[in-house]
């Protein structure tokens, strides 16, 4: 029997084995590789949710691209998205992550102070960390009752109404600073830790005040760390939904709040307009495809372009 | 009968490191067989290529009369001791080194057996309950050698099985393997860059470098019939000297000229490199260290004695080594002699025109 | 004098920053187990009058013909559904990706970080459209392939590195023990790569048992949603918002990823360490 036996050899000693691969690749090409395709398909048909067109959709070539261009509210989730990001991501997550990291570096004085010093950040990271892997629908119900009518926020701002109504945009900035701070905050402090402390007590010794040693000791050597996190949670950030959909939405509170997730979802399942929609997720989609590109290069992938 | 054969065997690692060039060799049946070179000229890709963990570029590897090139490792019923030990760090000694048993199905009791038995050969006894990132690295060399001498293969493979011991139990061990070596007749390829290992183990050596086999030889034939520079250096402690010399011809007899001394060299041999050469060329003068005499008498004078300049003197116990100027190189001068010289101090030597070797400096072949 | 007076201010000054930090990620959490344990709650932050296990209790009485409760139970299924197909495929994709080398290797490597930064929703509007041609919206197998094709580019990623970091030598003397070449991969790198194993099947059992674009997008069904569009649902379903069940719900729906968090927290660290560079 040497053919079995030569078939045994091929699927266990290695060109066979290869073929391991195969159930994953077949999964992300069904259901990620496809997908994203067919979203182009869709994007050039008039598909709707119901009624006819959900039935019997016709090929309209680049119609709703045209039609998108022209659309204001396109532009103000473009807009919206934008700053939604930049408050967000940039502003808000980095910068305090980098500051609660370096906050909980610091050394410890002696003594009784030191301890309530530590136990001040062990409790602080502590919630900053739940915060951020709680489920998101959990952080999302949790913020949209504080925010509600009579919520703590709403007493301390003194306003007698919803946050999330009157100041829509505000509120999922913070709550997704709120969620997302932790991950800027474990990567710095993982960063800080790879620098070794012979660095920071040589720069001591040649006298360098606190300020110093930070612009230029700690940040050129954590510059890498910083880079990798602006792309990461912009790209993370830009493409949240589920926080904000639970606080204003799919209609992002008339528009004031509509990120461009917001925008899709709303577009495909509240207007039925699903080919409109697909439009939409199609060209937000390049400029996340932009982002990632650049993480790339950033970590040393794709050394050329 | 298990022969290994290596047919003009090439292996090319990607981009184009030439790890193996077109190496052909054939080991006898029950053969030690050594393959000796310097770090990086190929051995353990070779053996991985007889193992069947490296598929060669170009080549068969044949085992007995079987062509094994393209059968996986376990279908070609090798044992291998790897240069990393390569021990399997979740399992207990005991278990790393009855694997190969259970793996084949061996009975139990019959594995326990093997097991104790080897252990206690290689004197690892005591570690059969630990793991072994528990072991020093001289004890998991021990482990790695007992989980290939359990079974009796066709063909053991050894990649430097010895290198972490220290000097008394290498000694014991090299003693131990050849023993159940010869005991069991199983043909045994052996890696090491230890030339003394290598001489005092092997049936034959094949001396490589740079992925090349250069010569192959019975350990004697090695040290005394060099037939390139690099053999004739690699061998002996300390190696070979080397002297750049010209090769001329003096009124009726052959002579070697260096810058200070001349040697006169017999008729035959001058007339070989005549013949291969030419006269006045460049040759390098081959000498061992033990083959260069101390001649204290100062007042006589005789044909092929040196004057050189002492340099550095290293007592090393039975036998001194004395590092002498001659030319601008550096010769190393061994004797069993008790002798004290100062450093700068002048010293006559005698060369035996008998004992050395003459190489062609461009092919680096041999000459006589 | 002077100097410790700076000190001193030094601390207050970094107790007050912590203390508010504290205050700011601490408040919605707070918040959240408050009202759990509140037979009245709303969205005030106060104390409760009575601390009462019922919000917890009603969780098993129907919400539109569902009990809250079968959410966590869908969610415990479907996530194990997941975690297991990933943990598999991801082991046996990174098996071949560090133990072979085939043309087009490196790109399938980007290929991967690439899908796994598409936002989620990118995905989750064709996958509906399909499903509803294919006839697998609002179907349990429908959204454990779909999820586990989400999280795989993830968990593939962190399986390479693990068994990238298990010499391949082990496997090598077992070929020559006598194992063959898949053998010895099962026999011998798998249980050496166990925690690295667990490690997966938790991270991707949370992911999935966290995920809402996915299963808001496929399962319309009460009955068979998971916990988080359950909870979704839930919250929208009435004119008055049930705080109290709700924060209950949370908290229970909750527990589970802090539990494992707390287990894969040393390699959480880690992984994200491992972001900044190939
Ligand atoms: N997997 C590999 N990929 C690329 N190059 C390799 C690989 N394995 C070995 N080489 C190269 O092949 C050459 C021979 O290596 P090999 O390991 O056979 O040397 P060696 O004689 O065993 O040396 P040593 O005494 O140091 O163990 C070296 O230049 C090495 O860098
Ligand atoms: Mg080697």
């Amino acid at each position: 029997m040497p053919s079995i036996e030569r078939l045994k050899d091929m699927l266990l000693e290695g060109t066979g084995a290869r073929l391991l691969i195969l159930p994953a690749l077949a999964l992300i090409g069904i259901f990620v590789v496809f997908p994203v395709i067919w979203n182009i398909y869709i994007s050039m048909t008039n598909y709707a949710l119901t009624g006819p067109r959900a039935r019997a959709y016709e090929f309209i070539g680049l119609e709703n691209y045209v039609r998108i261009l022209r659309d204001p509210s396109f532009y103000n989730t473009l807009r919206v998205s934008f700053m939604f990001t930049v408050f967000s991501a940039i502003i808000g997550q980095a910068f305090l992550g980098l500051g609660l990291a370096l906050m909980l570096r610091a050394k410890e004085p002696e003594g009784v102070l030191g301890k309530i010093t530590k136990a001040l950040k062990i409790t602080a990271s502590i919630l900053v960390f739940i915060a951020w892997i709680i489920p998101e629908v959990v952080a999302g119900y949790a913020w949209s009752a504080i925010t509600s009518k009579g919520g703590l926020i709403s007493m301390l701002l003194g306003i007698n109404d919803d946050v999330y109504v009157r100041y829509p945009f505000e509120t999922i900035v913070v709550a997704n600073i709120w969620r997302g701070t932790a991950f800027s905050m474990i990567l710095f402090t993982a960063a800080l830790e790879g620098i070794p402390q012979y660095i920071y007590e040589a720069a001591e010794i040649d006298g360098a005040g606190p300020w110093y040693r930070f612009r230029h000791i700690i940040l050129p050597l954590i510059s890498q760390a910083i880079l990798v996190d602006f792309i990461l949670i912009t790209i993370w950030t830009y493409g949240v939904f589920t926080m904000p959909f639970m606080i204003v939405g799919p209609s992002g509170q008339g528009g004031v709040a509509q990120i461009w997730t917001l925008y899709v979802y709303y577009d495909a399942i509240n207007v039925y307009e699903v080919s409109y929609a697909a439009t939409a997720a199609n060209i937000m989609f390049l400029i996340v495809l932009a982002m990632i590109i650049v993480y790339l290069r950033a970590i040393g992938y794709l050394k050329k372009w | 009968m298990t022969t290994v054969e290596l047919d003009h065997i090439t292996k090319i690692f990607p981009p184009k490191t030439v790890a193996v060039n077109d190496i052909s060799l054939k080991i006898r049946d029950g053969e030690f067989f050594v393959l000796l070179g310097p770090s990086g000229c190929g051995k353990t890709t070779t053996l991985r290529i007889v193992a069947g963990l490296e598929k060669p570029t170009k080549g068969r590897v044949y085992i007995g009369d079987r062509d094994v090139t393209e059968l996986p490792p376990r279908k070609r019923d090798v044992a291998m001791v790897f240069q990393t030990y390569a021990l399997y760090p979740h399992m207990k000694v005991y278990d790393n080194i009855a694997f190969p048993l259970k793996v084949r199905k061996m009975p139990k009791d019959e594995v326990d057996k093997r097991v104790r038995e080897i252990a206690s050969l290689l004197g690892i006894e005591e570690l059969l309950d630990r793991y072994p990132r528990q072991l020093s690295g001289g004890q998991q060399q021990r482990v790695a050698l007992a989980r290939a001498l359990v079974r009796h293969p066709k063909v053991w493979l050894m990649d430097e099985p010895l290198s972490n011991l220290d000097a008394l139990l290498r000694i014991r061990m090299r003693a131990e393997i050849k023993r159940i070596q010869k005991e069991l007749k199983i043909t045994t390829i052996y890696v090491t860059h230890d030339q003394v290992e290598a001489m005092s183990m092997a049936d034959r050596i094949a001396v490589m470098n740079k992925g090349r086999v250069l010569q192959v030889g019975s350990p004697r034939e090695i040290y005394h019939k060099p037939k390139t520079l690099f053999v004739a250096g690699f061998i002996g402690t300390p190696p070979m000297n080397f002297i750049n010399v010209v090769f001329g011809l003096e009124k009726d007899h052959y002579v070697l000229r260096g810058k200070t001394f001349k040697i006169i060299i017999s008729d035959e041999m001058g007339r070989i490199i005549e013949k291969k050469l030419g006269v006045d060329k460049e040759v390098v003068l081959g000498i061992r260290p033990e083959h260069i005499g101390i001649v204290e008498d100062r007042g006589r004078r005789e044909n092929n004695i040196v004057e050189a300049e002492v340099y550095v003197v290293e007592p090393l116990g039975t036998e001194t080594i004395i590092n002498v100027k001659l030319d601008d190189t550096i010769v190393k001068v061994r004797t069993i002699k008790e002798v004290m010289f100062e450093p700068g101090s002048k010293i006559k030597l005698y060369i035996d025109p008998q004992r050395i070797y003459v190489f062609d400096p461009a092919t680096e072949k041999v000459l006589v | 004098m002077a100097v410790v007076v700076l000190r001193i201010a030094k601390i207050v000054a970094l107790w007050t920053l912590l203390v508010v930090i504290a205050l700011f990620f601490g408040i919605p959490l707070v918040w959240l187990v408050l009202s759990a344990f509140d037979p009245n709650a709303s969205p005030e932050f106060r104390i409760p009058s009575t601390i009462s296990l019922r919000n917890f209790m009603l969780l098993a009485e129907p919400v539109s013909g569902v009990p809250p409760l079968m959410w966590i139970v869908n969610s415990a299924i479907i996530s194990t559904l997941v975690a297991t197909i990933v943990t598999i495929t991801s082991i046996l994709a990174a098996y071949v990706l560090t133990r072979y080398s085939f043309r087009g290797q490196g790109a399938m490597l980007t290929a991967f970080i690439v899908f796994r930064l598409i936002p989620p929703l990118i995905l989750a509007l064709p996958i509906m459209i399909l499903y509803r041609s294919w006839g697998m919206m609002d179907t349990i197998h429908g959204l454990v392939l779909a999820m586990s094709a989400l999280i795989l580019p993830f968990t593939m990623m962190i399986a390479e590195s693990f068994l990238r970091s298990i010499p391949v030598t082990y496997e090598e003397a077992a070929m020559i023990d006598g194992c063959t070449r898949l053998g010895s991969f099962l026999k011998i790198t798998l249980p050496l790569a166990a925690p690295g194993i667990a490690t997966i099947w938790l991270l991707s059992f949370v992911t999935s048992w966290s995920q809402f674009v996915l299963p808001l997008m496929i399962i319309k069904t009460p009955s068979l949603m998971p916990a988080s569009v359950g909870l979704q649902f839930f919250f929208g379903e009435y004119g008055r918002v049930e705080y109290g069940k709700l924060s209950a719900f949370s908290i229970l729906y909750s527990l589970p990823v802090l539990i494992v968090f707390l287990t894969v927290q040393k390699y959480l660290k880690r992984g994200i360490a491992g972001l900044v560079s190939r």
